[in-house]
């Protein structure tokens, strides 16, 4: 799925620092969730998404990937809460970044899960890009199925950063998941 | 979203050793980007902050930290500067560089010391053990009004292309500033025209201990449709824990009446996808609480937190079963 941003209005006086620049929520499951064209005229991108997947499983991966490189170029690292465990981890060199889990069509009935995710500097060529998120997690009410998730994640790319693709790792995006695009000024 | 404005930014074109930020007293919550390097011969090295230029031994932080499989946690007491998160230096892999995002709660007024929280992602490498993710609390030990903020390498410079910004945050049209205590704050009348909805609070109750957790409940539903789960760092140890079926979400936990005079704790939710009612809600918070200035009288709290319920949210509540104190503070951004 493919969305071109509207332009971007700036406001009178001081200007907004936090922008939105496109939200989608789908009207029918689909298979990703791009947002592309966007304005390099910002400093930072925030990312959010609240939904499910309809794979038959309990729940789905949520995977970023930046300007369509599919290549070996994600590095990711988690610390997580579940129960009364803490885990943690990595993943080096994956063909994107896991940034969230979500309920899938085997989950309870009308639960879905969220992320929020920063991206910095993502127009500057400087440095490789980063990403900071939380990501909230439930798939049932039973002990073990909510998570609380401090995500990070980097792109071995220095390129600006002109497309953000969210997917699952199987399945797709229910209807009525919604994913919107913020920039910080 | 015209409450949140930027304040300033540096991009350097040269190595420096700091970048200070005047702080404008317009505002009432700051919120930073950092995103750089360090010069220094180490593969990382660590990120603080000093408020007002204060060099005394007023800071504390307490982190909480994912690397490889491990989960880990440390503090620190009566530092000089605020310890904020890790960035890569001149050993690190080429190119890489390192993310701190964080908030100042309530900077502006002095009924309390200062809290904020922190996300720091960082990388030096592309072996196992290189990646972190991590959050943390940091508190000042003053109760001024914040007027500079500067962002300190433990060593050496801050690379060229390093950037940092500050954005303030308004007083919110919602805001909620308690002049006496009170059992409880409800925000209603939320307006339902944003796609998430973001809750900044600072405070500390009346409970007769040294800390109380804070409770939270939607729309007034007082049934049992609340569950949540934290992760939380004290001193070394990393925990967490659940609550099913509560009658009201946990959105973290402050210092109550015998703490530390002058100490708060501090709060911010994102609520997600609020005025739809697709789906039931989910909010995430990262919470700071502090009680004294022993080992483990800090604590960094990230929660993720459910409502069993797809309406709209149209109010909510905080509240602790005892009195919130006077001067608690509730600002609620539409985003």
């Amino acid at each position: 799925m493919l969305r071109v941003m509207p332009a971007v209005v700036a406001a009178g006086g001081e200007l907004p620092a936090l922008v939105e620049l496109d939200s989608t929520t789908l009207g029918a499951a689909a298979s990703e969730i791009t947002f592309s064209g966007f304005s390099a005229d910002y400093t930072d991108l925030m990312v959010a998404l609240f939904g499910r997947g309809d794979a038959a499983t309990t729940a789905v991966n949520v995977m970023v990937r930046l300007n369509s490189d599919s290549g070996s170029n994600y590095d990711r690292q988690f610390l997580r809460g579940s129960a009364a465990t803490v885990d943690a981890g990595e993943t080096l060199g994956g063909t994107s970044a896991i940034m969230a889990a979500i309920p899938a069509a085997s989950a309870s009935a009308g639960i879905a899960s969220g992320m929020l995710l920063h991206l910095s500097d993502y127009t500057r060529t400087a440095w490789q890009k980063s990403i900071v998120g939380l990501d909230n997690h439930k798939r049932s009410t039973s002990s073990g199925d909510v998570w609380a998730v401090a995500r990070a994640a980097f792109w071995r790319s220095t390129s600006a950063i002109t497309s953000v693709t969210l997917s699952p790792d199987s399945g797709n995006f229910d209807a009525d998941t919604t994913a919107t695009l913020w920039a910080w000024r | 979203v015209a409450d949140i404005v930027k304040l300033d930014e540096t991009i350097l074109g040269a190595a420096a050793s700091e970048i200070t930020f005047t702080v404008s007293q317009a505002y009432q919550h700051l919120e930073w980007h950092l995103f750089g390097r360090g010069d220094t011969a180490a593969t990382t090295i660590d990120v603080s902050i000093r408020l007002n230029s204060d060099t005394g031994s007023n800071y504390d932080s307490q982190y909480l930290r994912g690397s490889a499989a491990t989960a880990s946690a440390a503090e620190s007491l009566g530092a000089t500067s605020a310890r904020i998160g890790t960035i890569p230096a001149a050993s690190a892999t080429a190119s890489v560089a390192g993310g701190i995002t964080g908030t100042l709660f309530d900077y502006i007024r002095t009924a309390w010391q200062g809290a904020g929280v922190v996300q720091n992602a960082h990388k030096h490498g592309t072996s196992s053990g290189n990646l972190r993710s991590e959050v943390s609390a940091v508190f000042w030990r003053d109760t001024s009004a914040v007027t500079s903020i500067t962002f300190l390498p433990s060593a050496g410079n801050f690379d060229t292309n390093t950037r940092a910004a500050i954005y303030g945050y308004k007083a919110s049209s919602l805001q909620t500033i308690l002049g006496a205590a009170a059992s409880e704050i409800t925000i209603s009348g939320i307006p339902q025209t944003g796609k998430m909805l973001r809750v900044m609070a600072v405070g500390r109750t009346a409970r007769s201990a040294v800390t109380n957790d804070l409770r939270w409940r939607f729309n007034g539903d007082t049934a049992n449709n609340y569950d949540d789960q934290q992760l939380y760092g004290s001193a070394s140890s990393a925990g967490a824990a659940e609550r099913l079926g509560a009658s009201a979400n946990f959105p973290g936990s402050w210092p109550g009446d015998t703490a530390t005079a002058g100490v708060a704790g501090a709060l911010i939710m994102d609520i997600h996808d609020y005025a739809r009612t697709a789906w039931q809600k989910g909010w995430s918070a990262l919470c700071a609480r502090k009680y004294g200035t022993s080992s483990g009288n800090l604590n960094v709290f990230a929660i993720s937190g459910f409502w069993r319920d797809t309406s709209a949210i149209t109010s909510f509540s905080l509240f602790t079963g005892h009195n919130l104190k006077a001067d608690t503070l509730v600002d609620v951004y539409v985003i």
